[in-house]
């Protein structure tokens, strides 16, 4: 017996120790080099009242990545790590793998998903430890973090063989510092849903300003037959993005692109003054709604208007298709002050691939095939209309896509394509409103966590104001202590960060 | 046949020892080690150093996109004992974990009593009884949700038409009235468990105990009181400490039910710590509250076993 017990004891130490060990994997570092090129450059001035051009020829010089160091042959694993975990998405991007298997039969693909929440720590996890993360989706907010620390592969070739700037929706793609590391595959576009039946039955046109969409909100709302004018979820977990679509469509901003505090400006207690009365025609219950329940809310009938992106569209077929006919998708009607850009909610979800995979070359190669043509068509069309997609290849294929939806909606399809430049996120891009001019730089504001995050300083903010019924002028000048008060710890915590070059306008 | 085998000591006597015939066998010490080392390295290793590595983590300000870190001393313990929304957490959490608790155990103990009882379909009752216990909290949170909705809800709709109310009322968005819900919810999922617990119980109770009780003139209640009871009292407090334990970290119930709002009306501490870890990424904020959680429960935990021990006695 004991004798049993020993072997079976040291049999077990010998598989732990065995287990634990940690894999020796062929890292195949990603060399960069320098290189010189000419760029020939037309400049026309005017010289003596006559205008000359004259093509001056300048020396520039970049890094770029070098030749691979292994080859990369034999059977090779990747990992690909994604937060699209619905069955239909998972079933697609099977599919996609075993296609690239059937061409490629030395690679596999392993699938691992997770949650959006804690996905930023889960991969930085991976990356500091310098371990092999595969191709992932990238964590906008530490996007620029992980390509300073040099976590993250550039991607320029696979950039350029899916059709480059040709291609890409601008700003869809992360670059820093002329490198492309982070590549999109959908972003979700934010609108209007309306009722257009009500809208007709009440006499009122679709909203195209801030006036008309109160007025509309005013006029529609029906208590006593359930109905309310417009449904705005007011929850921790949504709230700061609706609510910043309003600032954005008014010219105003948190911050200037170099981190300056603008949200004390007197515009944005006005801008928030307006967005509270709005939500005077929200359903109740509204102050701690989320993301579904805007779907909700419409889909039974609650809301005449809902702020949401296309996966309301999507659901209606299913959940509500005698409302199909009756409604449409229209621009967020936030503005009231003249010249302002349109912007809407959305963010880019891209993937990248980790500096130290052990197929850079490998994973480049999946990646471009899956980012391309027909496959990511396909992925996106598994909520068709709510996965728009970042190529206009890609975006044409879904407009003409073989299915009923599609068939009935190339109107809404169509409206989220046209509008996907126009997406933005607060944490994502600092000081995006330049004067009334929107321009995004994939440079969130480094002390934005607590401000931006869910149940953040902003969504608190609301919530004081719907909840408590706090004064919006108290809220927001608790909110503007609060936020300056972040930012002066976060600065003193790091005294050697320095300001962001701004974009050019 | 027997065979004995004489032994004798070496240099290393205490782990192996020497055979007549020269040679060497493990001694019941080492045996004992043996057996035990494949737990203690899995509990080491997957509960142990976690809680260390957390414990560590809270004395560092970590940097969420990169994981760098810069020793801070006790200024994550100093800003969280500072912070009026730790101790609200941790109000809500005890309020939680009580009121769930006492309210499981009277509402258990009857409902096992009565299934206890020779009564007509007393086997589908006892499989129905455990039917909340087995849905997962995300199905019960969104049930819940929607039963609650001010406008679609069932609830609000039967208070209206009752005329217990005039307009619908939003209990999920109001600080009085949240936590209420959250703990009914958990109240209707987690009864089922103490059921189970008690019932198990209830049925190893000598019945001759209690007939001979009844023949000496016992009366029912006194029969409970000095026979059930105190069968029962161990197995009481085993389920009130698992279900302390259980409560109190409970996170996906509380969460899930209206996600901590409003204004942190339903954030307990294990929401708290969701909250500081990945939404505030204050990773060393967040890490300095679970350890307080750490010290919070092992101390509830002890009071708890002096208690067991206690109550084990009063039977033997």
């Amino acid at each position: 017996m004991k004798k049993t017990v020993l072997f079976v004891s040291l049999l077990a130490a010998v598989i732990l120790i065995t287990a634990c060990q940690q894999q020796t994997v062929e890292v195949t570092r990603v060399v960069t080099e320098t290189v010189t090129e000419t760029q020939e450059i037309e400049v026309t001035r005017i010289v003596e009242g006559e205008v000359v051009t004259e093509t001056i020829i300048q020396e520039v010089t970049r890094v770029v990545e070098a030749a691979p160091e292994k080859d990369e042959n034999g059977p090779r694993t990747l990992t690909l790590f994604t937060t699209e975990a619905d069955p239909p998405q998972l079933d697609i991007l099977s599919q996609i793998i075993d296609e690239y298997h059937e061409t490629n039969p030395d690679v596999f693909i392993d699938v691992v998903t997770g949650t959006p929440s804690t996905r930023g720590e889960r991969i930085a996890t991976l990356l500091a430890a310098g371990a092999d993360a595969g191709i992932f989706e990238i964590e906008a907010a530490f996007a620029n973090d992980w390509a300073e620390a040099g976590y993250l592969l550039p991607l320029d070739d696979v950039f350029e063989g899916i059709g480059g700037d040709a291609e890409y929706i601008p700003g869809s793609y992360f670059e820093k510092d002329g490198a492309v590391y982070g590549l999109p595959y959908a972003t979700s576009v934010y609108g209007l849903w309306i009722r257009t039946d009500l809208f007709e039955e009440a006499g009122i046109a679709p909203p195209t300003s801030y006036d008309e969409v109160l007025a509309a909100a005013q006029a529609l709302t029906d208590p006593a037959n359930n109905l309310y004018g417009i449904s705005i979820p007011g929850s921790t977990n949504a709230s700061v993005n609706f609510f910043s679509t309003f600032l954005w469509n008014n010219c105003l901003d948190y911050y200037t692109p170099t981190g300056e505090f603008r949200f004390d400006e007197p515009e944005v207690l006005t801008a928030l003054e307006n967005w509270v009365a709005l939500t005077e025609y929200a359903p109740p219950g509204f102050e701690n709604w989320s993301w579904g329940d805007q779907i909700t809310a419409f889909v039974t009938g609650q809301a005449a208007m809902s702020v949401y992106a296309g996966r309301l569209g999507a659901r209606m077929p299913d959940q509500a298709p005698h409302l199909e006919p009756v409604s449409t998708i229209i621009r967020l009607p936030w503005s009231y002050t003249d010249g302002s850009d349109y912007v809407t909610y959305g963010s880019w979800s891209r993937f990248a691939i980790s500096a130290n995979t052990a197929y850079p070359e490998t994973a480049k190669d999946f990646l471009q095939f899956f980012l391309s043509g027909d496959r990511l068509a396909r992925y996106d069309a598994t909520v068709i209309g709510h996965m728009v997609p970042p190529t206009k290849e890609v975006g044409s294929l879904l407009e003409n896509w073989d299915s009923e939806y599609a068939r009935n909606h190339s109107d809404w399809l169509a409206f989220f394509n046209e509008n996907a430049e126009f997406t933005n996120h607060p944490a994502n891009n600092m000081g995006s409103m330049q004067g009334c001019n929107f321009v995004k730089h994939d440079y969130g504001p480094p002390w934005g966590g607590p401000i931006f995050s869910r149940g953040g300083i902003i969504d608190l903010m609301l919530q004081e104001i719907y909840v408590n019924g706090t004064a919006p002028e108290a809220a927001w000048q608790d909110a503007i202590a609060q936020m300056q008060q972040v930012q002066a710890d976060w600065l003193a915590e790091h005294p050697d960060w320095e300001p962001p070059t701004p974009p050019s306008n | 046949m027997t065979v004995m085998t004489k032994t004798t000591k070496t240099a290393a006597g205490k782990w192996l020892r020497r055979r007549e015939n020269g040679q060497f066998e493990i001694t019941d010490r080492t045996l004992a080690v043996l057996m035990i080392l494949p737990a203690v390295i899995l509990i080491g290793a997957f509960a142990i150093y976690p809680v260390l590595q957390g414990f560590a983590a809270s004395f560092f300000r970590i940097e969420s996109a990169t994981l760098a870190m810069t020793f801070t001393g006790l200024s994550n313990y100093k800003d969280l004992f500072g912070d009026s929304l730790f101790w609200e957490s941790l109000g809500r959490t005890l309020v939680w974990t009580a009121a769930t608790i006492l309210v499981q155990i009277s509402v258990g103990l009857g409902i096992s009593l009565l299934l206890h009882q020779e009564l007509r379909g007393r086997n589908l009752a006892r499989g129905l009884v455990l039917f909340p216990y087995l849905i997962p909290a995300v199905v019960i949170a969104v049930t819940w949700r929607f039963i609650l909705d001010p406008t679609l809800g069932v609830f609000n709709r039967t208070m209206l038409e009752w005329g217990l109310i005039d307009r619908p009322i939003a209990f999920l968005a109001s600080k009085s009235t949240a936590l209420l819900f959250v703990i009914i919810g958990g109240i209707w999922k987690y009864t089922p468990f103490v059921v189970i617990m008690l019932l198990a119980r209830l049925q190893v109770i000598p019945v001759d105990l209690e007939e001979a009780a009844q023949i000496d003139g016992a009366t029912r209640w006194q029969v409970f009181r000095h026979i059930t009871l105190p069968w029962l009292m161990p197995v009481i407090v085993i389920t009130l400490l698992l279900r302390t334990i259980w409560m109190f970290n409970e996170f996906d119930m509380v969460y899930l039910f209206a996600f901590g709002g409003p204004l942190f009306g339903t954030t307990t501490l294990p929401v708290l710590v969701r909250y500081l870890a990945f939404d505030a990424r204050q990773i060393g904020m967040a890490a300095a509250t679970s350890s307080v959680m750490v010290v919070i429960l092992m101390t509830m935990s002890w009071g708890y076993f002096q208690f067991y021990n206690r109550a084990e006695a009063n039977l033997n």
